[in-house]
């Protein structure tokens, strides 16, 4: 099948670091990677099986000053995932809010057992928002500080705040297990 | 830049100029600890010749390297760029560890700084092979870890070179990188830099699995 990973980054430079890893664990799963950033027009596309977000550097908080390039998601009912600054994005798409809250390194997550991840695991993160969960979605994970997995009660969406292209790629892959003909 | 003089930090620094980034200047800690978390050490003074040769200016400062301190040094040494010359980001070298680059994304973010990782998860034989490639000359000059005996000291990575790292990655588990600490690299010459340096006077120093090779003199020459 075949996965869009749109680029939420200012930077050129920062897509080495936010987008190329998800790429690189989408193709060792044996998929299709197509890659395009977020203000293109082949986003979110008409022929990805799947799309996932991109996080972004902490300091870059472009993507919030051209939240119109993703009205599409509220309507989308392929399977979504969004990485930190797409979880953030997708909450807002979908009448959620942000709030201040800094993580940066490792931390423990407590989450129920539908969560992509397990109960106590360790997460990479680096944000300095985080989503408040808009309605419609159910929190799953969360660490001491903020909720760090949301899901749609019933599209395909998934936010994770944490990035899990660092230390947890079975995230990406039980997302992409989702997929209907994975 | 966060510049340690290996391969890592200049392949880091070639990409961000070749995205259009201005590289305003080098930040090299000195740790006077030979098992520094945090920085490379063999041959770190050499650095100096190496920025001369790149033409970009250098800032350095020492540190005693105890874990904790050398971050408190290169958060003034940041600071400091941030300071004198206007930066308004930093790049780094890191692959895999969480360890360095959480350190390096708290100072940033305190001091309101960018943060660039662009080897971040790289696969590493396909980025050994495009070091080799586009032409960077990087010799192995200290070995930490036992697969890497003392005739790798002084070792130009090249195609053969490589292969050997794999097969030892998947025999011994080190990172075909280094990035473990298995290894140190010094470069001698990188696309973009005005000179290359050739080694004039070096020794092997190699006890208990562990050794470097000390670069004594340098040479200035023509690319």
């Amino acid at each position: 099948m075949k996965v869009l990973i749109a680029s939420l980054c200012r930077e050129a430079l920062s897509e080495r670091e936010f987008v190329d890893p998800v790429v690189r664990i989408v193709q060792k799963e044996g998929h299709e990677a197509e890659r395009a950033h977020f203000t293109s027009p082949s986003v979110p596309g008409a022929d990805a099986d799947a799309v996932i977000l991109s996080g972004t550097a902490l300091a870059d908080f472009d993507y919030l000053a051209h939240l119109a390039q993703f009205d599409w998601i509220s309507e989308f009912d392929r399977p979504l995932l969004g990485i930190c600054a797409g979880m953030q994005v997708i909450a807002l798409q979908h009448g959620g809010a942000l709030r201040e809250c800094t993580e940066i390194g490792m931390v423990r997550i407590t989450a129920s057992e539908t969560a992509l991840i397990k109960e106590g695991e360790r997460v990479f993160t680096l944000h300095r928002k985080a989503a408040v969960v808009p309605e419609g979605f159910l929190s799953l994970a969360r660490s001491d500080q903020c909720v760090h997995v949301i899901r749609h009660e019933k599209k395909p969406q998934l936010g994770v705040l944490f990035h899990p292209e660092v230390r947890s790629p079975s995230v990406i892959h039980a997302f992409l297990d989702i997929v209907p003909g994975a | 830049m966060l510049f340690s003089g290996g391969k890592d930090s200049c392949y880091a620094l070639h990409l961000a100029q070749r995205m259009g980034h201005e590289i305003a200047c080098l930040l090299t800690v000195e740790s006077e600890n030979p098992e520094s978390y945090m920085f490379h050490t063999p041959n770190i003074g050499r650095t100096r010749m190496q920025a001369q040769a790149m033409d970009i200016p250098l800032l350095t400062r020492m540190t005693e390297g105890e874990k904790e301190v050398e971050l408190e040094d290169l958060r003034a040494l940041i600071a400091q760029a941030k300071g004198e010359l206007g930066i308004g980001g930093v790049v780094t070298g890191v692959i895999e560890s969480v360890y360095q680059a959480t350190r390096v994304q708290q100072i940033c973010a305190d001091l309101g700084l960018w943060v660039f990782n662009p080897l971040w998860k790289t696969d590493q034989p396909a980025y050994l092979h495009a070091l080799v490639r586009e032409g960077f000359e990087v010799l192995i000059v200290g070995v930490f870890a036992e697969p890497l005996e003392r005739d790798w000291l002084g070792r130009k990575i090249d195609a053969a070179a490589i292969k050997e790292l794999e097969l030892l990655s998947q025999e011994y588990g080190i990172q075909p990188s280094g990035e473990g600490g298995e290894f140190e690299t010094f470069v001698l010459s990188a696309p973009g830099w005005k000179t290359r340096l050739e080694i004039e006077e070096s020794a092997t120093v190699y006890e208990k699995n562990a050794g470097v090779l000390r670069i004594d003199q340098l040479r200035v020459v023509e690319r």
